[in-house]
């Protein structure tokens, strides 16, 4: 290329860039007049959209999020346990549950974020009969993930989502080793109380926002995964999650720092999978303080079911939590 | 290593290095369980190629990326017993990993210094026996996971 070609294409790159900079200039110059001052936050069409924990959110921010929780079932019916021919009478009891999750994302670029996030959640029996008959589950589990901007408008985004999912489950079934030694006679390597399986999974998925106006506001995630099950001698299998969110935020229309959501997610698990955990359905109802642009805080009501096949029943959770995110 | 462009924010670095990995087992060798008795080393010859985006200050970046990696030796140690057993036979030859990163880059005048910090996770079940021979033998199904720190010197060309 000639000095004269090279001096014509610096200065064509040269408009190009500074034409392109004077957007970007004004478009966060109106974003600040609509009260955003970073980019990345979760505004469209002058709505504020309330996020939900199990539903990840399409906008590409920084933020340091928490979610404590617990809960218990309700009607729960537990099995007689009969062993060795001998009823056991105790006391019936149910399951309770708790959860704790931190996640943290930072926004690389305005069109890329990346997340850690790592869990801990444990489902237990409350007195005897359920303790014995259903045993104790944990499950620890870290996530990392890519959150990347795919399309935005005024009134809608949608992002691709990429992330690694690490969990090791714990499980202490006290029937199973009872049963284990009453059919062998004796205690074996293969009968263990204690059964710790890791398990890898690796996820693809879409997350969505649409602002209907300035006070509702739809969100959506769905999410494919494959990997390892939490049986540790089948094969790899399926996963997949998926969940939708309405939410309303009264500040734009009544200046009530108040939001509400109502949302459902369901997460479906490969045959083996979902043989020792089941497919949990959430429906979640979330109250949110909305007064600052740089906290989330909620209380989130949640109620949950799912099948468990040893017992033939279709288990019924109660959870509350306490949600809180900040943005950076 | 190699670091290549794409855009002003995003550079392809593709590495080619060889690894070695392992861990301690506690095992029954007989008579009394022990722990840490067992030793796995896996050395493998391994071909990341990682995806690094810079932040605004072009100093920080995040990376992200796959490891391609080949079996070249493998073996289990009695750390009691001082005997050692190789075990390529009961290990796959490839591994793909995805590997997660933090670095910062120190421009130290025409080179620059990179430090990086990096999460690395085997995707594929590396043990290579079935079920049935599971237990007695070789555990049916395992990863390799683990935290890598890395100093390099860049020389812009």
């Amino acid at each position: 290329m000639n000095s004269k070609k090279y001096f014509k294409f610096l200065l064509v790159f040269g408009l190009a860039f500074i034409c392109n900079a004077q957007s970007v200039q004004d478009s966060t110059q109106k974003s600040t007049d609509t009260g955003v001052s970073k980019y990345g936050d979760n505004f469209l069409n002058g709505h504020r959209f309330i996020s939900n924990s199990s539903i990840k959110s399409p906008f590409i921010h920084t933020y340091l999020k928490t979610r404590l929780g617990i809960g218990k079932t309700s009607r729960l019916e537990i099995p007689v346990i009969v062993i060795n021919g001998t009823e056991l009478i105790t006391l019936r009891g149910d399951l309770a549950y708790s959860t704790l999750n931190f996640e943290y994302q930072q926004a690389v670029k305005d069109w890329i974020a990346f997340s850690g996030k790592f869990d801990v959640i444990g489902r237990l029996g409350t007195d005897v009969q359920a303790l014995l008959s259903q045993g104790v589950n944990l499950n620890i589990g870290f996530e990392f993930g890519w959150l990347l901007k795919l399309y935005r408008n005024d009134n809608m985004m949608l992002s691709g989502l990429l992330k690694l999912n690490n969990n090791s489950y714990t499980i202490i079934d006290f029937y199973g080793f009872a049963q284990g030694i009453i059919d062998s006679g004796t205690i074996t390597p293969q009968n263990k109380i204690v059964k710790n399986t890791p398990a890898t999974v690796a996820f693809a998925g879409l997350s969505y926002a649409y602002a209907i106006n300035r006070m509702f506001g739809i969100t959506a995630s769905a999410a494919m995964g494959y990997g390892e099950s939490a049986e540790r001698f089948s094969e790899d299998e399926w996963i997949s999650d998926y969940g939708v969110s309405a939410d309303a935020d009264l500040k734009p229309d009544y200046s009530i720092p108040l939001g509400f959501t109502l949302s459902y997610y369901g997460l479906a698990r490969g045959k083996n999978g979902a043989s020792i955990f089941g497919n949990p359905q959430n429906i979640f109802f979330q109250i949110n303080y909305t007064g600052k642009n740089d906290i989330d805080l909620g209380l989130v009501f949640e109620y949950q079911w799912f099948t468990k096949e040893s017992i033939n029943q279709t288990i019924n959770f109660t959870n509350i939590f306490l949600d809180i995110k900040y943005y950076f | 290593m190699a670091d290549f462009s794409l855009t002003d924010d995003v550079v392809l670095s593709i590495q080619l290095r060889y690894l070695q990995k392992g861990t301690t087992i506690s095992y029954d060798v007989g008579g009394y369980d022990l722990r840490d008795s067992l030793s796995a080393t896996f050395g493998y010859f391994s071909i990341p190629v990682m995806v690094k985006i810079y932040s605004t200050n072009k100093r920080t970046f995040f990376s992200s990326g796959l490891d391609f990696g080949y079996l070249t030796n493998s073996a289990l140690e009695n750390l009691m017993g001082d005997s050692s057993r190789d075990i390529a036979n009961l290990v796959k030859n490839f591994d793909l990993s995805v590997a997660v990163g933090f670095g910062v880059n120190i421009p130290v005048g025409t080179p620059i210094i990179s430090l990086e910090v990096r999460y690395m996770q085997s995707l594929l079940n590396l043990s290579d026996i079935s079920s049935i021979e599971s237990g007695n033998v070789f555990p049916y199904r395992f990863k390799i996971s683990g935290f890598q720190f890395f100093t390099s010197i860049l020389f812009p060309i």
